[in-house]
């Protein structure tokens, strides 16, 4: 049977950034992950760069943390991120004794924030209420989750590490206090498959505690909902926050095309899957409108919803520290695992420093971390296109960065390669033939996160059919099969803003799709 | 430049099969209205990228009618425009429209001779002649000026005049669109009727000086009645092929060109023939003659093909920049409507 | 704004899609004066094209017969509708499908008269114009007849309309016996464009040379049927085609994707179709509010963006489609007539199973709710009770917009039926 050092259960940002950091000390590592890379909490959260302003006044520690980890992920990977700032802003009614002893908390933490007028924001936001009391300026970004972990995947293969999407752990054989073997499951081909690891990291987020249970551990781990909307286009330039205790509806994102307005907390008992509701998004645009009153005119594109794997020190979400902790499990009954928890996606490549520093403890690897000076990719020159619009020559360069040139090469080889394919990101052909025949892509949401086709307003409206004439017969699934499955998981998303223009869109979708080839948009 | 109003897209692309600018140049070269007005915009696109597009656009504005969410593509392309104008990235030949603007209060160079405004000096009816029939074309001057005279409409021309404006529109000079309107408002002065031969100069009192006026053709047809204009009979029997200007078929609206069409069948030995896609563009518009020659050239042969396939002897437009632009095409006769109807109005 | 002189006609159509367009035909070839108003591209231009009576996926078919009972119990919720009314579908159907085919023949578009199925028309047979794969098995079905039956699907660089890759992944090749290939070929003098537009097409295949080359390009394939992208407009198309027959001494039919708005052909045609008979067609006007005299429907006001217009008329047929054509719009979560004059809702119905949460489910709940007519086809004023002299026709009409309707087909019964009692009325 197979053996590894390290195998490492999640794919999200805190997995492979373990992976990362543990490859390029020269250990040899396998990560598992049951779906595609970020489709946890790293997938599914607000996509915000945090500059640790929103924790400085209920969690110091992760403010700090997220201080001091902004500047390292502004430095490794700059391209996952859009430097549009942020603003704090109150409205009549919040409590102003917050926003003084956030301003003072933060500057006690080496966290940037700086009062400005309201004239100043107003000018820099123009879609601002004109009811805004105070504002506060915040070094904040937003950052695109999957580039940066798909960066990391990309940076610890480099390294030498092995990575597997769609392949779920199905159980811990443990003996003499060790997992002494892992069962896991292809779960597209059905293989199953065991390996002998000599440390296990359980990095697997809101299914850490399931992970834990297979080795008879308890974690403490409060899973919490959140829900977010995206709105079509960039209504504010920067990052808007609510400056008021954390509650739901205070945030604003701007993100490629669209602005993402969120978010809920609800404890969820179980590890079901979450859906947002009509109801969220309802309450979710009403209470963001109060800082933006243009958004009730704005078109809800499609709702998502997260669990957030918080470590349970309150019964409050909110009030839960977004603190994280490395849990090493040797001292209880199982002395080569290590469990991380809590934590951010901010703060991902530190959690991962920290459990990457036991883990090679436990090895007697004394090689230092280096993720925090090396790029995630290294750089590369950018390739001219010719006859592509300048603007969609931008648009790759900020999805691909470094990546650009061999994404622009496969554009440029192929006959069909500058056909636009997706028209809502301007997504061309050639990118999606690029990734189309990568080991990693095994449906077409596959496709989806690494080029962005299918994400702008119309939900792949046009594009999703165009995407399978380049797989051809190319996926694991029947093409039929492989386009069903992907509408469907784009109506769920769909579902929760199914009113205005997303009807009308939808009703159109529907002609394109069940009208034409007889396929069913939703699912069952 | 996130943009709500554009929110309704359902990208149906009727917009784009539309375009007459796609369907002759390509989307290579034009991505089409909806990447302008809808998809490059919304990523806050650096603005000079979109030059070479937006560009293009004949501004014939099919993209807007056809449109079944109702978005005013034509207005976002022209605000992308105005965009690129303040960035200071116009080309060549729109910055020649300007200067001649500051000089002469005229988008064209003047001619060397223009029509004198005769002894039309009085009357509550304003003809505005427009700086083509002035100085490019002055058979049209002469002859709307001819046709109101045997109309007997009560009829001026203003003493002073500016350009309307509407080419500073397309290229994207909101500054002097607005100069040139406050000026001609007051040149204008009193007026019972302001009556215009050219679509452009109509359609742009309509929409930006918000005025009520009248093209030649609507004031013949409403004030003065189909029944009370009398024709000779034409030499000879002529098929006529009648264009459909943009800016007045769907600006002004699509009564002007069934009246249009009613006028010329009074016209004995004219007989109008049916010509595929009559509202298809000419190319004459949105300043693509002075920046992208080829594009409006490839238009007006497309044009010229259809009234030849229509067997057409005579191809007409109401309307100075079509007559224009359609005669750079050769391979049929091109006639301005107003010229061709006085010329056989008694 | 200025005024355009008053109209008056017997029947006013608003809405100049297939159903709008249908009934005018229809009531124009009865001798009423007949006006069509609206503006913008139709649902029918985004449509398939294709007008199926029937959903096959609900009606069993019994070759060379029509199982009329089943036929009946299909179409519901009209079958409710007209249950009461003077038609049967009996009657009606054949009378409708033949006035159908007849005025689009007259336009330019061939018909065809399946034997498997008689009332699933396809606009351009001969040549399939179809996008649908349920035809495109139709189509390759009727090649079995044929020597050899072999297909050749040819794709041209640069025109996406025909993608035979997609195609093939989509149908298999093998489809009903026939085998179908996938090809792609270079049209030199296209140069380098990319993803041509239907219109784009059209024009750079009225040049001779690249007439030309595809006719080379087309010699060199083994298939004696070739399907390729749409290059003709429809005025051209009947010569143009049976030009390439010939000189490539192949049976060649155009295959297209929804995305080529390959409705367009169908809407030109019942466009010149509704014309011939004598209705007129003003476009690019919108209706901005109705008149009213009691329980009548008396004028309308027209704009266009100088002008207004009154026109006065006898009967009213409302066929401005659903959510996609703008006859219906979405204002939150509530579907509205957006002249607020009429009502709307949805027909009570306990036929429609779904499981909960499904997209149909869903779906339905919001595009089945459209206007409401009664058994004579009138619809109702905002207070419920009916109007005398408004009727209501097409997708627009409650559980007739697809995908919860039944189609084309069924959306031009109710034009039909909808033009009869106008005429009375009127």
């Amino acid at each position: 049977m197979a053996r590894i050092e390290v195998l490492i259960i999640g794919g999200g940002a805190t997995g492979t950034g373990i992976a990362r950091d543990l490859a390029m000390r020269g250990v040899e590592v396998m990560l598992l992950e049951q779906k595609d890379f970020g489709s946890g909490a790293s997938g599914s959260n607000h996509g915000v760069l945090h500059s640790g302003a929103r924790y400085v006044v209920k969690d110091p520690e992760s403010a700090r943390q997220c201080a001091t980890e902004n500047k390292v992920l502004r430095n490794i990977a700059p391209y996952c991120l859009e430097e549009c700032g942020g603003l704090y802003l109150s409205l009549p009614g919040d409590d102003d004794v917050y926003a003084d002893k956030m301003l003072k908390s933060a500057n006690a933490q080496g966290v940037q924030a700086r009062e400005i007028t309201v004239k100043e924001a107003i000018a820099r936001e123009p879609a601002l209420s004109p009811e805004v009391l105070r504002a506060v300026e915040v070094n904040a970004a937003s950052v695109d989750a999957f580039a940066l972990v798909l960066g990391n995947v990309e940076s610890a293969r480099q390294a030498g590490a092995e990575l597997l999407n769609y392949h779920r752990v199905e159980a811990f054989k443990v003996s003499r206090g060790s997992v002494d073997e892992v069962t896991y499951r292809d779960t597209i081909t059905g293989e199953v498959d065991k390996i002998r690891p000599e440390v296990v990291v359980n990095a697997a987020g809101a299914w850490a505690g399931r992970m834990a249970q297979m080795a008879s551990l308890k974690l403490p781990l409060k899973n919490d909902k959140g829900t977010m909307v995206v709105m079509d286009g960039r209504i504010t330039k920067g990052l808007i926050n609510r400056l008021r205790v954390p509650a739901d509806g205070d945030i604003i994102v701007p993100n490629h095309s669209a602005s993402i307005i969120g978010t809920t907390s609800a404890t969820l008992a179980g590890l079901q899957e979450v859906r947002a509701t009509r109801d969220e998004v309802r309450s979710l645009i009403e209470e963001t409108s109060k800082l933006l009153p243009g958004l009730k005119k704005a078109r809800a594109v499609r709702a998502y919803a997260g669990i957030r794997p918080l470590s349970s020190e309150s019964s409050d979400g909110r009030q839960a520290g977004r603190g994280f902790q490395v849990l090493d499990h040797g001292g209880q009954q199982v002395d080569n695992m290590v469990s991380v928890i809590g934590g951010k996606l901010t703060t991902y490549r530190l959690m991962a420093e920290v459990t990457a520093d036991i883990v090679c403890g436990k090895l007697g690897n004394s090689a230092n971390c280096r993720t925090a000076s090396e790029p995630l990719l290294a750089e590369a020159a950018q390739i001219e296109m010719e006859g592509v619009p300048d603007f969609i020559v931008g648009r790759m360069r900020r999805k691909y960065g470094p990546r650009q040139a061999e994404v622009a090469a496969t554009c440029l080889e192929d006959v069909r390669g500058r056909e636009l394919l997706c028209s809502c990101e301007q997504v061309l052909r050639g990118e999606v033939e690029h990734f189309a025949d990568h080991q990693d892509v095994r449906g077409l949401s596959d496709l989806m996160r690494r080029t962005r086709m299918g994400m702008g307003f119309c939900q792949s409206g046009l594009c999703a059919l165009q995407t399978l004439s380049v797989v051809g017969d190319g996926l694991p699934q029947a093409a039929k099969q492989a386009v069903e499955e992907f509408l469907s998981e784009r109506w769920k998303g769909i579902e929760p803003v199914l009113e205005g223009e997303q009807l009308r869109q939808e009703a159109f979708k529907s002609y394109l799709y069940s009208g034409t080839y007889r396929l069913r948009l939703g699912g069952s | 430049m996130a943009d709500l109003a554009s929110n309704g897209c359902i990208k149906c692309g009727a917009c784009v099969q539309a375009c007459p600018v796609v369907a002759i140049d390509g989307l290579s070269s034009f991505s089409g209205p909806r990447t302008i007005a809808v998809d490059a915009v919304r990523f806050g696109a650096e603005i000079d990228q979109l030059r070479d597009h937006v560009m293009r656009c004949t501004t014939c504005w099919r993209c807007g009618d056809v449109c079944p969410a109702r978005i005013p593509l034509p207005e976002r392309i022209l605000e992308v425009r105005r965009a690129i104008f303040n960035q200071e990235l116009a080309l060549g030949g729109h910055s020649r429209i300007m200067n001649n603007i500051d000089r002469y209060r005229r988008s064209v160079e003047p001619a060397a001779t223009v029509p004198a405004a005769g002894k039309h000096t009085e009357g509550q009816v304003l003809y505005f002649p427009g700086c083509i029939a002035e100085n490019r074309l002055p058979a049209i001057l002469e002859a709307s000026v001819s046709l109101l005279h045997k109309a007997k409409a009560p009829f001026r021309l203003p003493a002073k005049w500016s350009c309307c404006g509407a080419p500073l529109e397309k290229v994207g000079d909101w500054e002097r669109v607005r100069m040139l309107r406050e000026e001609n408002l007051r040149a204008f002065d009193k007026y019972e009727t302001l009556v215009t031969s050219c679509p452009g100069c109509t359609t742009h009192f309509v929409q930006n000086y918000s005025l009520q006026p009248l093209h030649t053709i609507e004031y013949l047809y409403e004030a003065v009645g189909p029944r009370k204009l009398a024709f000779e009979a034409s030499k000879k029997k002529l098929r006529v092929a009648l264009h459909h200007p943009c800016h007045l078929a769907r600006t002004v609206g699509p009564h002007a060109m069934e009246y249009a069409a009613e006028i010329l069948q009074r016209v004995p030995g004219v007989k109008l023939v049916e010509m595929d896609e009559a509202d298809r563009c000419c190319g004459g518009g949105g300043g693509v003659v002075a920046g992208y020659p080829e594009v409006a050239l490839s238009l007006a042969k497309a044009k010229v093909r259809s009234a030849i396939e229509a067997k057409a002897d005579l191809l007409v437009a109401p309307c100075p920049f079509c007559v224009m632009n359609l005669s750079r095409a050769g391979g049929i006769e091109i006639a301005d409507y107003t010229t061709f109807l006085n010329s056989l109005m008694k | 704004m200025r005024e355009l002189r008053p109209a008056t006609v017997d029947v006013l159509v608003i809405g100049h899609g297939a159903s709008g367009l249908f009934a005018a035909a229809a009531l124009a070839a009865e001798n009423k004066t007949v006006a069509v108003v609206g503006s913008g591209i139709t649902a029918t231009s985004l449509s398939t094209g294709c007008v199926s009576i029937i959903r096959d996926d609900i009606f069993k078919k019994e070759k060379g017969r029509i199982d009329l009972e089943a036929l009946a119990s299909s179409v519901h919720p009209f079958n409710d509708i007209i249950e009461q009314s003077s038609m049967t579908l009996e009657a009606l159907l054949p009378e409708m499908s033949s006035f159908f085919v007849r005025s689009l023949s007259d336009q330019g578009l061939e018909m065809t008269d399946d034997a498997f199925n008689f009332f699933d028309l396809l606009t351009n047979a001969g040549t399939a114009y179809t996008c649908s794969i349920a035809p495109f098995y139709t189509v390759a079905g009727r090649m079995d007849a044929m020597e050899d039956s072999s297909l050749a699907l040819l794709g041209i660089l640069g025109h996406r309309d025909l993608d035979p890759d997609l195609m093939v992944t989509m149908a298999g090749r093998e489809v009903g016996g026939t085998k179908v290939r996938p090809y792609w070929t270079a049209i030199p003098s296209l140069g380098k464009r990319r993803e041509m537009t239907a219109l784009e097409a059209a024009f750079a295949f009225s040049r001779p040379a690249l007439r030309e080359e595809l006719i080379e390009a087309i010699k060199e394939l083994k298939e004696p049927n070739v399907a390729i992208p749409p290059i003709f407009r429809l005025t051209d198309y009947q010569r143009g085609m049976a030009k390439l027959c010939s000189a490539t001494g192949k049976n060649v039919f155009e295959l297209v994707t929804p995305l080529s708005l390959p409705g367009l052909r169908l809407q030109e045609a019942m466009s010149r179709s509704a014309g011939a008979q004598g209705a007129r067609l003003l476009r690019n006007r919108t209706v901005k509010k109705l008149e009213w005299k009691g329980r009548r429907v008396t004028s309308a006001i027209l704009e266009t963006r100088t002008r207004q217009q009154k026109i006065s008329f006898n009967s009213l047929v409302l066929a401005t489609g659903d959510l996609v054509g703008g006859g219906l719009m979405a204002q939150g979560a509530e579907v509205r007539d957006p002249l607020d004059a009429f009502k709307v809702g949805k027909f009570p119905s306990d036929e429609h199973v779904y499981r909960a949460n499904s997209y149909m489910a869903k779906m339905h709940d919001m595009t089945e709710t459209g206007f409401l007519v009664t058994h004579g086809m009138r619809l109702l004023a905002r207070d419920g009770t009916a109007v005398d002299n408004a009727f209501g026709a097409g997708a627009a009409l409650a559980s007739f917009s697809f995908p919860t309707g039944v189609g084309l087909g069924g959306s031009l019964l109710t034009a039909w039926v909808a033009a009869q009692h106008a005429k009375e009325v009127s």
